[in-house]
């Protein structure tokens, strides 16, 4: 079953002119997000897989999901070992 | 058009008023930095941002980039005192001492339409009278010391308006016991903030109270009013968001306002707020504050207290007179004549000192005034 990722709990986060700013609890830098980074943030108010954020983010990007998909997946890893995703227990 | 009256148009972006003076081309370089800077002392680069953003304020690209800079560092300011706050609030609560979350972080979250809009530079928050001295000693265990020593032993339970404690990575915090200095603080009610019913925001996923809508309106007011002398422009916006947002209910407000004998400074902050934006939307309360004529006590008082001139003296005689108790004007008045070493050390040399200053406050020197409190 695929992974699935959610915005690290305590995280403190602001969106304004086409950026994300996220602080984590536990480290004391800012992270800023663009393009993609930005939009799968915002897409994750609610837990979800690489899969189901590529089908969404296809209207973003008028693309379909598999060509999407190759994106994601990075995106997600480095979201992830910046402290800002959490990747749950595969499903 | 000159800076103040840029500044009044950048706070009131996005509010219906009369005719905003706006420029008809982006400033010259020299006219720029000058409002930078302003902006930036008044906390409103969100609003100049997003007013460039939105063409209402005319910039260069590059003028354009630096706004949006700004924005975003007071942006990362304002997150990493969300973080504290989310720290904070496991110290207090592994204390027990109960707390509500005042200005900054509870105005962004309930009253502004987009929280990335509202910039604040320390935390605040209202500890019970009872909890006072627990909540110092639990942060003081996580590196939070004091700015001032207590006069005495229980004052800051009893009288104090706020405590500032700081923490070596620079996080500033103020306890308050309750909303303004003075008379007019002293005839808060306090207990009544912790008998209504709070308001609940989230940030990073966890739950805090803030004050209610009615409770944070006043609140706005009395720091507009009394805060600063000439007032500053964020607590005007938040007034005005506060009015427009419809959560408040005028005939509590008012009745608050009167419980509290702080029709005046709730009124004149109403006033001060649509007059200096240009605020052109009906709001009742607005009506009412424009047609308010205070007693001619309060009108003496506020007139003092919104002096650039309102020495700590001053403000401290009018808060004996707000005390009903005389064991506890006494008391108080003992507690700032008569305060500890450790009080008085590096403030005031001697007895001698402490009295030429009080002397020196009473009789309208400028040796203590609003800013450098």
């Amino acid at each position: 079953m695929p992974a699935v990722y959610r915005r690290t709990p305590r995280a403190v986060w602001r969106h304004a002119h086409g950026r994300v700013l996220i602080r984590t609890s536990d480290r004391s830098e800012i992270v800023m997000l663009t393009s993609t980074g930005q939009h799968v943030w915002l897409l994750l108010d609610e837990p979800a897989t690489a899969e189901h954020l590529a089908e969404r983010l296809s209207d973003v990007y008028h693309a379909t999901p598999d060509e999407i998909l190759p994106d994601i997946g990075p995106a997600l890893v480095d979201l992830t070992e910046r402290g800002v995703l959490d990747r749950l227990a595969d499903s | 058009m000159d800076i103040d009256g840029l500044l009044r148009v950048i706070t009131a972006h996005g509010l219906p008023c009369h005719a905003p003076e706006v420029p008809a081309a982006p400033l010259d370089d020299q006219q720029w930095r000058r409002l930078l800077d302003s902006v930036s002392w008044e906390r409103i680069d969100p609003l100049l941002a997003q007013a460039i953003d939105e063409g209402a304020f005319p910039a260069t690209p590059e003028q354009r980039d630096e706004a949006i800079d700004r924005h975003l560092r007071a942006m990362a300011g304002a997150l990493h005192l969300e973080a504290a706050l989310l720290r904070i609030a496991d110290v207090l609560d592994a204390a027990r001492v109960p707390f509500r979350v005042l200005k900054g972080p509870s105005v962004a979250h309930l009253d502004y339409a987009d929280p990335a809009l509202r910039q604040f530079g320390d935390l605040d928050l209202l500890i019970p009278s009872g909890r006072f001295e627990a909540a110092i000693v639990a942060l003081a265990q996580h590196g939070f010391t004091r700015r001032y020593p207590e006069p005495r032993a229980g004052f800051d339970r009893r009288f104090t308006k706020s405590v500032s404690v700081v923490h070596p990575d620079g996080i500033e915090l103020d306890l308050h016991r309750t909303l303004a200095a003075g008379g007019f603080g002293q005839r808060i009610d306090v207990e009544m903030l912790w008998n209504t019913s709070p308001q609940r925001f989230t940030v990073g996923n966890c739950s805090f109270d803030g004050l209610g809508p009615d409770e944070r309106l006043i609140h706005a007011c009395y720091h507009l009013a009394l805060g600063n002398s000439p007032p500053r422009l964020v607590p005007q916006r938040d007034i005005a968001e506060m009015l427009r947002g419809g959560r408040t209910a005028t005939a509590r407000v008012r009745a608050l306002a009167a419980a509290w004998q702080g029709e005046a400074v709730v009124t004149h902050a109403i006033a001060t707020t649509w007059r200096n934006l240009r605020l052109s939307a009906e709001v009742d309360l607005v009506s009412w504050s424009a047609d308010f004529v205070p007693r001619p006590r309060d009108r003496r008082e506020l007139a003092r207290a919104t002096s650039p001139d309102y020495t700590y003296a001053a403000q401290s005689l009018d808060a004996v007179r707000a005390i009903g108790s005389p064991r506890e004007r006494l008391a108080f008045v003992s507690a700032l004549a008569f305060p500890r070493r450790s009080y008085v050390r590096g403030r005031y040399q001697g007895f001698g000192d402490r009295l030429r200053h009080a002397v020196a406050g009473i009789v309208g020197s400028r040796t203590t005034t609003k800013e450098n409190r």
